[in-house]
């Protein structure tokens, strides 16, 4: 009897909130996914997703011309051919960094190869045969307006002739480092291509006698920005070898300045690692040098660091 | 937790082979029937344990239960029944025969003498083996666990799995790449210190509570005087044993549970027990077999008020009636607070879109032909950037604001939960005494000269006025001032007349102050009427005399004034005074009588008759021997001269606050140890039962008719007998719960108030519940918020409850609901706030995946935001006023008004959030494209952009950029999208200031939402343009606007911020 009592009263009474099963907890998601009583898909009806959708149509919409519209005012301010910011004004800060190629990975600066056999430095030679053919004459030929042969000139342009630039002969880059030779990879002495950054309106100062550094005291000329590579460390100094430049003294002047001129082609160097040690790594910076560039190793700034391995 | 309720009879056998079972009739005590309170649970104890539990003594047999079952009936079932859960034993209703049986078999049960005491060896060994006459203090949380609390807790286990996650994919990052980026390693660190610093904080705020709380300790040791060996000897209450003979005079504490062996007008108080806020007297006699109502028993840790006694002891420590309720009190287990609950929902959303986002984008990188680990990478960083890092802090210090504002308004909130806690409150259940009431007897009303005069019962009683010219009314107040045993305690005189101290009981106390504060130095009145003889109030006659000589020098005699139960005083009166004169009670007077008793009496207060009577000099010369044993005065035919009746009365700021209480959606039951009839005057008195709302049997009273014929469903309020709350099953409790609106629960038993707050949490309430008693602690734990009192309230109701009103007064608790509720409602302004910076931070993230862009925001900068500039605005939002009368809007739902729900979040991340977004990226496309990179340029420029190898890389106009010098200008976006997702912040922050009304309605008033505006720009000009941010930040500076003027060249420029 008392215990019919008992549990009739377990039957019919409940307390407090019960803590969910983990399959009634499912049945609720399941529920919430989709609610077929109610009709309801993640907890709304087909028409109150139709008119939440409406509204964040109708939102976004608004909020992507909003941007636009913006956008586009901001384009108005802009000059397509001189950047707003130049100058001290720019982050470039007036200082040319120094680009090199081949570069075929974008993730590593190692060029490694070995010279007997070509499919380790096919992609090296393809990347600076790509890089040059944009230098061929008949393509430079094509923009004679804006460009200029500049053969004759030695020292600084004239700032009347800016808005024109000069053109680039490959041929400047002399005969060693040729496709026919694969670029010197094939002989084991590669040729690595060196390119100052193009800044806007940015011109070289030249040392004077007095204030050329050292370093490149022997190899220096007026009116040219003066290319030194090095070894890094002293092991790598060692094993570097003998370098040859070409050109020689380095970018000249009277490429300058960069003002965004139809077919501006950047002044080239070639360095060549005449005989580099075998079978090591070998860290190489590069450095450019005028007046007006600084150097710092942690910024790149006027320099650029690759490592060449011949095998 | 199985919630098998029943309030069905349980049959529980009576083991006859328990060591401890000493019965000698066994056999039929065997087969108890044990009334069951409520729910039966999941944890088991044998018999032995339960009878180790309920006392070393067999259950007495009680008659008194309904259905009485004769052993043979349940013997079998109940077999199986044996084993109960313990808490489930210490829920029944208390049964004990200690107080039955005569008092010898009592001695030799326990080994007693009553002349000698027990010996010291023998007390010695009760002590060991019983333990140590002290309640078991609560299990304490150890520190290390109260601090894990704070660290692990719901929230902070997002921000570990973040930082958890950040570590791997740190990890995954330094195993697959050389010079991995260290922004995962320093968002999983930053991520760790800020659940460490806002957990320590938590941790030290709620650790500061408590310090409080261990101040009202009660360090005092009790002493107790014990009859051992024959002699009388002052031990510490600590070390008595059952058995021992102890004596306790007035002013002491109630060392253990004691019966009565002898005792000389002894009274205890037992409000802390009950709840009954009178002193009960104590003799030795049995007078009911319910031993909480019987007259022959003392309780632990209840205070004797008047007289004295000598007593065995029966049970000490656990085992006390107060210990089986404290202990009731730590069975009970909590659930999560509601701010616990929104909390958890808002994490589950926020998980969802983090997960759903990062599973999405995880498989978008597989299609772009993304790395796997990248991938992983990537599904880490989205799930991590949907962390809201700040709001952690946000939401810690927003509650610790509002506790320490409580705390101004005397609430001590012991939990920061709590708080919110308080502001969701549906019902709150109440105590009368002490917290609707002032907790002190005062003089409500006064009958004489055929009229009712009302005495002022405010705090101060500033409005006391009473006519003291009046004859009749000097001779109450003669009466009252001289036939009064209450006392001011020395040292007194410059407190206010109302807060000093009284020796006496409550009654007289009142009357001595009433006429303290009319007439004035009782004291010396008293000391010129000196008393000549007196007779005590007993409870037999039911009056106090006292004999006086008058302080009339011209016509010496002596006075005799009594005081007592109104009819029995008029029984010995045959004149009654009116208007200076004397007339003889005729049918008309007792007419009149018998209309003012009953109106005050139903007024719910005490009323006392008042007579005197002046002895014939004749008959009584001065230096007449008067005997109070062999009457020798006339004890019939006075002067009767008015009524008197006092009444605790309500605080005077409690009905207003009851008012706020029901415009704000709130249920306010009384529940109380106190009659029905006093109970229901004082709910009257407070609007609990609002004027006009009658009981079924003010309708049955009214219509003349039986009430049980009376529909309930008509009476808006209830007064309900804790006897029938007793045989009521819960369907029925819950019936109850939803037909009456105003509900009095009188003559409740600690039992049943627990019965009640879970009837009310059924029902969905979330119940406040306010205590003060040992009593209560079962209920305050039970209830959502338990409140316990500051001043009055005991030890371990302070320990259970989560907040404490520091001045005991009702009205506390609706300023604290109102706090509860602002911050509820502030909290969301905040949340929506510190979220909508989520989306301009999380899309860059998102569009670096889609489209390989430069990133435009940096980890680093927006760390700043969540927890940098973002984090005094969100926290000024908790100072923002209500916007609307919050205190007459219904309490929240907690299952549909949610603190996050989705339209919350649609608003943050769908709207606000996209509109910063659109912001900060065209800031960023500003930024590039000044410096040359046009939007056209950078689509698909990551993978060059981020190598370090490309020293070269061409922008828009042919200009090229080393590496170092790229990442300076990523830098720059960093900070322009950071400037302006401040910027856009701003006017977030305003619109967040409100919910409902116009910003033109609530105006700029919170001067630290202003001043928020003004530190964050401050902090974020800091971070800008302060040197060697851009090493340490990642932050560059931004062009000054004026150094664009300079350089102007009169050409019309777009700026970018900053």
């Amino acid at each position: 009897m008392a215990s019919t009592i008992a549990s009739t009263a377990v039957d019919t009474t409940t307390s407090g909130p019960q803590k969910p099963t983990l399959r009634s907890r499912f049945q609720d998601f399941a529920t919430f996914l989709f609610n077929a009583d109610e009709g309801t898909v993640l907890g709304r009806t087909a028409r109150s997703w139709g008119e939440i959708g409406l509204f964040y149509l109708v939102f976004y919409s608004c909020l992507a011309g909003f941007f636009a519209a913006m956008m586009a005012v901001f384009y108005q301010t802009l000059d397509w051919n001189i950047p707003r910011l130049r100058g001290a004004d720019s982050l470039l800060r007036q200082n040319p960094g120094l680009g090199m190629r081949p570069i075929p990975d974008v993730a590593t600066t190692l060029i490694r190869f070995n010279k007997a056999r070509p499919a380790t430095f096919a992609q090296y030679v393809d990347h600076i045969q790509g890089f040059l053919n944009y230098y061929e004459n008949e393509l430079q030929q094509a923009e004679t307006g804006t460009l200029i042969d500049c053969t004759s000139i030695l020292e600084m342009r004239r700032p009347e002739e800016w808005d024109k630039a000069c053109r680039f002969d490959i041929k400047e880059l002399g005969d060693d480092c040729v496709k026919q030779q694969a670029y010197g990879f094939e002989d084991g002495q590669p040729c690595i291509l060196l390119k100052m950054n193009r800044i806007y309106d940015w011109i070289p100062e030249a040392y004077s006698n007095v204030s050329v550094p050292s370093e490149i005291r022997d190899n220096w000329a007026e009116y040219y920005v003066t290319v030194n590579c090095e070894g890094e460390n002293p092991a790598d100094k060692d094993n570097i070898g003998p370098l040859k430049y070409y050109p020689a003294n380095g970018f000249h002047f009277k490429y300058f300045p960069y003002r965004n001129q139809q077919g501006y082609r950047s002044p080239l160097v070639f360095v060549r690692l005449d005989e580099p040690k075998t079978g090591v790594l070998i860290m190489i910076t590069c450095k450019i040098y005028a007046r007006n560039i600084y150097h710092n190793v942690n910024e790149k700034a006027g320099m650029v660091h690759f490592e060449v391995m011949v095998d | 937790m199985a919630s098998l309720k029943t309030n069905s009879h349980l049959y529980v056998v009576n083991p006859e082979d328990s060591k401890s079972n000493k019965s000698k009739n066994s056999k039929e005590v065997g087969m108890k029937k044990l009334k069951l309170g409520l729910e039966m649970k999941e944890q088991r104890m044998t018999t032995d344990a339960l009878n180790e539990k309920l006392g070393q003594y067999p259950i007495m047999q009680k008659n008194g239960h309904r259905n009485s079952v004769s052993p043979e009936d349940g013997g079998n079932k109940s077999q199986k029944k044996t084993k109960k859960d313990e808490r489930e034993e210490l829920k029944r209703e208390l049964e004990m025969d200690e107080h039955i049986i005569p008092i010898e078999e009592l001695y030799a049960r326990l080994g007693a003498d009553p002349n000698m005491g027990l010996s010291p060896e023998v007390a010695k060994d009760i002590l060991l083996r019983d333990g140590r006459n002290e309640l078991t203090p609560p299990k304490t949380t150890p520190e290390f666990f109260k601090f894990c609390k704070h660290m692990l807790g719901g929230f902070s286990l997002l921000l570990w799995l973040g930082s958890i996650l950040c570590f791997i994919a740190y990890g995954i990052q330094v195993a697959s790449t050389e010079d991995p980026p260290g922004d995962n390693l320093y968002l999983g660190v930053v991520l760790a210190i800020v659940v460490i610093i806002t957990g320590g904080f938590g941790y030290y705020q709620d650790a500061k509570s408590s310090r409080i709380m261990d101040s009202f300790k009660n360090l005092i040791p009790q002493y107790a005087l014990v009859i051992r060996n024959g002699e009388k000897l002052n031990i510490r209450a600590e070390e008595l044993v059952v058995g021992d003979i102890v004596e306790v005079k007035f002013g002491d504490r109630i060392p253990a549970d004691i019966r009565v062996i002898t005792a000389q007008g002894f009274k205890v108080d037992n409000s802390s027990l009950t709840g009954e806020s009178e002193p009960q007297s104590r003799t030795a006699e049995l007078t009911n077999d319910n031993p909480l109502e019987t007259r022959n028993l003392a309780f632990f840790s209840t205070n004797a008020v008047e007289g004295t006694c000598c007593g065995i002891v029966i049970r000490t420590g656990d085992r006390t009636v107060i210990g089986r309720i404290a202990n009731l009190a730590t069975g009970l287990d909590i659930g999560a607070t509601p701010i616990a609950k929104e909390i958890s929902h808002f994490i589950h959303i926020i998980t969802g879109v983090a997960v759903f986002l990062g599973v999405a984008f995880f498989i978008i990188a597989f299609i772009l032909g993304y790395f796997w680990l990248d991938a992983i990478i990537f599904l880490i960083g989205i799930i991590v950037a949907n962390v809201p890092e700040g709001l952690l802090v946000t939401v810690t210090v927003s509650l610790t604001l509002t506790a320490q504002r409580m705390a101004r308004k005397n609430c001590l909130v012991k939990h920061l939960e709590a708080v919110e806690t308080l502001g969701s409150t549906s019902t709150i259940c109440t105590d009368k005494t002490g917290t609707l009431t002032q907790n002190r007897m005062t003089v409500a009303h006064m009958w004489y000269d055929g009229k009712i005069v009302e005495s002022d019962t405010s705090e101060d009683q500033s409005k006391a006025k009473h006519n003291i010219s009046d004859i009749t009314f000097l001779a109450l107040a003669r009466i009252g001032m001289l036939c009064n045993r209450a006392e001011f305690k020395v040292g007194q005189d410059n407190v206010p007349i109302l807060n000093r101290e009284c020796n006496g009981d409550a009654s007289e106390s009142a009357l001595l102050k009433c006429y303290e504060l009319c007439i004035g130095n009782v004291t010396s009145y008293r000391q010129k009427s000196k008393k000549v003889v007196e007779i005590p109030f007993n409870s037999s006659n039911k009056y106090q005399l006292s004999i006086h000589e008058t302080d009339d020098q011209t016509d010496p005699h002596y006075l005799m004034v009594m005081k007592g139960a109104p009819e029995r005083i008029l029984d010995r009166c045959s004149t009654y005074l009116k208007e200076g004169s004397e007339y003889e009670i005729d049918e008309s007077f007792r007419i009149a009588f018998n209309s003012a008793y009953l109106a005050l009496g139903g007024l719910g207060e005490r009323v006392l008759g008042l007579c005197d009577y002046d002895l014939p000099l004749d008959q009584f010369p001065l230096g007449y021997k008067f005997d109070t044993d062999e009457v020798n005065f006339p004890l019939t035919g006075l002067r009767f001269v008015g009524l008197l009746s006092m009444i605790d009365p309500p605080r005077a700021s409690v009905p207003e606050a009851v008012v706020r209480c029901r415009s704000a959606g709130i249920k306010v039951i009384m529940v109380t140890g106190d009659h029905p009839i006093t109970a229901k005057a004082i709910a009257k008195g407070v609007g609990i039962i609002s004027e006009g709302s009658m009981t079924v049997e003010d309708i049955a009273a009214e219509r003349g008719i039986h009430p049980e014929d009376v529909d309930p469903r008509e009476a808006k309020a209830a007064v309900l007998h804790g006897s029938d709350l007793r045989d009521m099953t819960p369907a029925q409790i819950d019936e109850f719960l939803r037909t009456h609106l105003e509900i009095v629960f009188a003559r409740t038993s600690p039992q049943q108030k627990l019965l009640i707050v879970e009837g009310c949490q059924r029902q969905g309430s979330i119940v406040a519940v306010t205590g003060d008693g040992v009593n209560d602690s079962p209920a305050l734990k039970q209830a959502d918020i338990g409140i316990a009192m500051g001043i009055s309230g005991s030890d371990v109701s302070k320990q259970v409850a989560d907040m404490i009103l520091l001045d005991d007064n009702f009205s506390s608790i609706v300023t604290g609901i109102e706090e509860g509720r602002l911050i509820f409602d502030n909290l969301k302004k905040s949340i929506a706030y510190a979220l909508t910076a989520n989306i301009p931070e999380l899309i860059p993230f998102l569009a670096l995946i889609l489209f390989n862009i430069p990133l435009p925001l940096g980890t680093i900068a927006m760390l700043f935001i969540c927890l940098g500039t973002d984090m005094v605005p969100a926290i000024s939002l908790a100072y923002e006023s209500a916007e609307n009368d919050i205190m007459k809007r219904a309490p929240r739902d907690p299952i549909k008004d949610k603190l996050v729900n989705e339209r919350l979040i649609g608003m943050a991340y769908g709207q606000i959030g996209m509109i910063e977004t659109a912001a900060g990226f065209f800031v960023y496309f500003v930024v590039l494209g000044e410096n040359g990179f046009l939007p056209n340029r950078i689509f698909g420029i990551r993978e060059q952009w981020d190598s370090t190898a490309i020293q070269d890389l061409q922008d828009s106009y042919g200009q090229e950029w080393t590496h170092y010098q790229r990442k300076k200008l990523e830098y720059t976006c960093y900070t322009a999208f950071f400037v302006s997702i401040v910027i856009t912040q701003w006017a977030d922050l305003v619109v967040r200031k409100t919910r409902r009304l116009s910003l033109f309605q609530k105006g700029m008033k919170n001067h630290y939402l202003t001043f928020a505006l003004f530190f964050e720009t401050a902090l974020a000009a800091f971070l800008t343009y302060c040197p060697g941010m851009e090493e340490a930040l990642k932050m560059l500076y931004l062009r000054s606007l004026c150094s664009t003027f300079k350089k102007g060249k009169g050409r019309k420029r777009t700026y970018r911020l900053g």
